[in-house]
């Protein structure tokens, strides 16, 4: 293997497209108008207590809806729901009093105002900031709200709660019947048809980039502040709206019932249900609000003796309770949500989808002579956009010797030693053939196993912990003390700076520490990504000289990935050359210098 | 100077480090895990407790029966990192975030299932009568308990993070939980031990809660929720920064209480967390990255 030799190997079959979803649409108006006759009969047969139960779950799936908007669309985790909804109810419950003000629909046109009024003054400050900072501005409407509550209550000398009129409709009361339930479910029907709209059309694309990422998102000229805003407030309308909804619907308005586990209860319906899916925040509505009657009924129905006596007894709590298990299970479990979850399956079984074609293993070689410590053989490595980042790679790294791997920038160089790390066990990235230390196969390993193995990354970036001193690094590589590194000529900048956080520390000083940091952890193989990276000249030989005194007093291994061919090849004992995610080229660096790919003409077909 | 503003001061000491206990142990989980935990009203609330069933049922002396519950709340944040949290880590923050009020709402109904829902008060531990008077400023036996408590845990962590090698070893998890493992620090302990930490920190605040007032479970969860606006103003990321923040919002609430009556207190603390929004997001020692991302 003394020759420069172009690897021929040719590329394993492309995976199978998975066959188009053949799916035969049903128009969106046959869907309403099939919901819309299903719900009249619903209200029109249903019993006093299951339509009790459905006006609550209405009003709750409008609110939860419209939650969805900003923590399913946009991202955004918000514990306002409950001050929003308080905000409209406690609105209605003043206007009933006013004549002329309490007459249908005028009290929820004013409660869109407030919301959006209120919506817009938490949204300002929190949504400038991070995403999750708008949890801590709602925690505190939330209490603000409780409080004015409290306060409006007492003035009002209504301590248990502020009397509300029912929704008047022609001069008609609306009370409990199918009357107020088709009403609220025509206020759902609109609010799910707006969101939809949104959703849809341009402002659900600009939540989705936001969603997804929102420093890429204003690196396309999103102006994620002000979607963000644009989602509290629109959210903020839906659920004030839905507050005053429940306000005429209870006829009373308490800011007991306002609190910050209401506020929660909305979030576990979105969990529950499924995030960013409009039918997920109705089925977890649905859930979260039947769940305790269900329970409440099988407690009364068991005998009250033994578990039966026990559940009856604390049937109060578990109720409460069962949520916080709810979402938990779910987080960790099924953290897509209900109806996601159970389209998924209904569309497997639908689909007969034929099983993954993984790719044909490849049979052992006969092992190279001479010992190797690291063995790379027939390396793949495909994304999950189905790009090849590395395609049949082998190469070997023997006992004692620097080995480079040289190419220029989207070679699959780092990707290969990603790989042989162990950064692709947790991602989704296909990874076939065998990478073996000291015989040993760490394929499949994850990071911290390869580190512990003895394969030892020095990272591109992040080399360094930037908070912790030079000496405080050497203690968490050698507990037992580092005194000879102090020693050695190439420490000596370091040696002075023991007290020094690294984050202070130069680009040259910190690729220094990382590699003393490195060998201290006694590895037997160096894995070092890009060292010159950034390094002046001067810089570049020094870390050079330190790795090569590693190799010649430690015999340590040491696999290089470099994009500076000069310094690579001055340094390396055998050099191979990626390109395309193949192996083009290898050999002695003294041959490998005047490589067509190294004066920088690509030459292979 | 009146009496009350003597005292009014002497309150303010005391409920800064109580805000400092829980913030302390916030920040720590927060920088070595990334968790905004919404979960440390609930934690107050068992710690009290626990030290309520110490002292009232089991009989420990009071001197005995702290270090047992905060034991007993270190436990229980480790398990839940152990149990819970493990599987979520490189979850979206929001995830995070969400599993720690679904872990309040579970905790608090433990508690309630275990505790029954009324307000417990403690026979008097500690004297409340003046054992030391700085000119017309009055310390009870009881405030300097305290605020001996609230100083001996926040010295013995900070020291701890600085000084430990296990302190050491959480840093570095702080600074890059990827680079973490690749120095074969053992990532997911550093993450129970700072669970632990952070639970037993809310726990001990609630110990201070039960032998101060009461332990009225609606209230010392509003306590516990209470120090984000304290830890907000020192910064999230920031452990010295707690001290101010707990000390600055302890001075609001109580020149609040003091000017306008008891009820605004709470009040008082979430505009403040509203106004350190608006102004300055990063607190007083925060660092930048913690804001934008």
């Amino acid at each position: 293997m003394s020759e420069l030799q172009i690897s021929s190997l040719a590329p394993p079959a492309e995976d199978t497209v998975p066959a188009s979803r053949a799916r035969r649409r049903v128009p969106a108006w046959a869907v309403w108008l099939a919901a819309s006759a299903l719900f009249v009969v619903f209200a029109f047969t249903a019993n006093l207590f299951v339509l009790l139960v459905a006006g609550t779950v209405l009003i709750y799936a409008m609110s939860a809806v419209g939650l969805n908007l900003v923590m399913g669309q946009a991202g955004l985790l918000s514990l306002g729901n409950a001050a929003l909804m308080a905000v409209g109810a406690y609105l209605t419950g003043m206007l009933s009093g006013v004549p002329g003000w309490g007459v249908f629909p005028i009290p929820l046109l004013l409660s869109a105002v407030i919301g959006a009024v209120v919506g817009l003054l938490i949204a300002l400050p929190a949504l400038r900031l991070r995403g999750v900072y708008l949890a801590l501005a709602t925690l505190a409407l939330q209490f603000i709200v409780a409080f004015a509550g409290d306060q409006y209550q007492e003035g009002a000398n209504a301590v248990s709660g502020v009397q509300v009129d029912p929704i008047r409709i022609g001069g008609a009361e609306l009370e409990l019947g199918p009357g107020i339930i088709l009403l609220l479910g025509a206020f759902l029907g609109l609010t799910i048809a707006v969101v939809r709209g949104l959703t849809r059309h341009a402002p659900g694309r600009m939540w989705a980039a936001i969603r997804e990422s929102e420093l890429a998102a204003s690196a396309l000229g999103v102006n994620a502040t002000r979607w963000k805003v644009a989602a509290f407030v629109v959210s903020s309308i839906i659920i004030t709206i839905s507050g005053s909804l429940l306000a005429s619907y209870n006829l009373l308005v308490s800011s007991e019932s306002f609190s910050l586990d209401f506020a929660i209860s909305f979030i576990v319906m979105l969990i529950i249900g499924g995030m960013g899916t409009i039918s997920g925040a109705v089925v977890g509505a649905l859930i979260v609000v039947a769940l305790p009657f269900v329970l409440s009924t099988v407690a009364n129905a068991l005998p009250q003796e033994g578990f039966g006596e026990w559940l009856g007894d604390n049937v109060f709590y578990i109720n409460n309770g069962l949520y916080g298990v709810l979402v938990l299970g779910f987080l960790l479990y099924r953290p897509e949500g209900m109806v996601p979850a159970l389209r998924a399956a209904f569309d497997r079984r639908r689909r007969a989808e034929p099983a993954t074609v993984a790719a044909p293993s490849v049979p052992d070689e006969a092992p190279d002579t001479g010992p190797a410590v690291l063995e790379v053989r027939d390396l793949t490595v495909t994304y999950h956009s189905g790009a090849r980042a590395v395609d049949g790679v082998s190469l070997r790294v023997p006992e004692a010797s620097i080995v480079a791997v040289l190419g220029r920038n989207g070679a699959g160089k780092t990707s290969t030693l990603r790989a042989i790390s162990g950064f692709f066990k947790t991602e989704q990235v296909g990874l076939t053939g065998r990478i073996l230390l000291d015989g040993k196969d760490i394929s499949r390993t994850s990071p911290s196993s390869t580190t512990a193995l003895g394969g030892v990354l020095v990272p591109e970036r992040d080399k360094v912990f930037p908070s912790l001193t030079v000496g405080e690094h050497l203690a968490l590589a050698a507990p037992h003390g580092a005194r000879d590194i102090l020693q050695r000529p190439h420490f000596a900048r370091l040696a002075e700076r023991l007290d020094q956080p690294a984050g202070l520390l130069s680009g040259g000083e910190r690729q220094l520490l990382a590699l003393s940091v490195a060998a201290l952890l006694t590895p037997r193989v160096l894995l070092v990504d890009e060292f010159s990276l950034g390094l002046a000249p001067a810089m570049t030989q020094k870390v050079s000289e330190v790795i090569r005194e590693l190799r010649d007093e430690q015999g340590l291994s040491v696999l290089l990935v470099e994009q500076n061919a000069a310094a690579a090849l001055a340094l390396a004992d055998w050099v191979y050359l990626m390109e395309g995610g193949r192996v083009v080229g290898q050999g002695p660096p003294e041959s490998m210098a005047d490589h067509d790919l190294l004066m920088g003409v690509p030459n292979h077909a | 100077m009146s009496t009350e503003l003597a005292q009014a001061l002497v309150g303010t000491l005391v409920l800064a480090g109580l805000y400092a206990v829980v913030g302390i142990g916030f920040v720590i989980l927060y920088k070595a895990t990334g968790v905004l935990n919404f979960a440390q009203g609930a934690l107050m609330l068992l710690g009290a407790l626990v030290f309520y069933s110490a002292t009232q049922t089991w009989g420990l002396p009071w001197g005995v029966a702290i270090p047992v519950s905060l034991l007993a709340l270190g436990v229980v944040g480790a398990l839940t990192y152990v149990v819970f949290f493990r599987r979520l880590v490189g979850a979206a923050e929001f995830s995070l975030v969400i599993a720690t009020l679904g872990l309040s709402v579970v905790l608090v109904v433990v508690a309630l299932m275990v505790w029954g829902p009324s307000t417990k008060t403690l026979p008097q531990l500690l004297g409340r009568s003046a054992v030391l008077s700085l000119g017309p400023v009055e310390f009870s036996s009881l405030d300097l308990f305290l605020l001996g408590f609230s100083l001996l845990v926040i010295l013995v962590l900070d020291q701890g993070m600085r000084r430990t090698r296990i302190g050491m070893q959480m840093r570095a998890v702080a600074d890059g939980p990827l680079l973490a493992g690749l120095v074969r620090i053992n990532v997911h302990r550093m993450s129970a031990i700072a669970w632990g930490i952070a639970a037993l920190c809310a726990g001990g605040a609630g110990v201070m809660q039960a032998m101060r007032l009461s332990i009225d479970p609606t209230g010392i969860q509003a306590l516990g929720l209470a120090a984000f606006p304290a830890v907000l103003l020192g910064g999230l990321d920031s452990i010295r920064g707690v001290l101010l923040g707990g000390l600055l919002l302890a001075a609001a609430q109580n020149a609040t209480t003091f000017l306008f009556g008891g009820i605004w207190a709470d009040v008082v603390a979430y505009a403040v967390l509203l106004v350190v929004l608006l102004v300055r997001p990063n607190g007083f020692f925060g660092s930048r990255k913690v804001v934008r991302l």
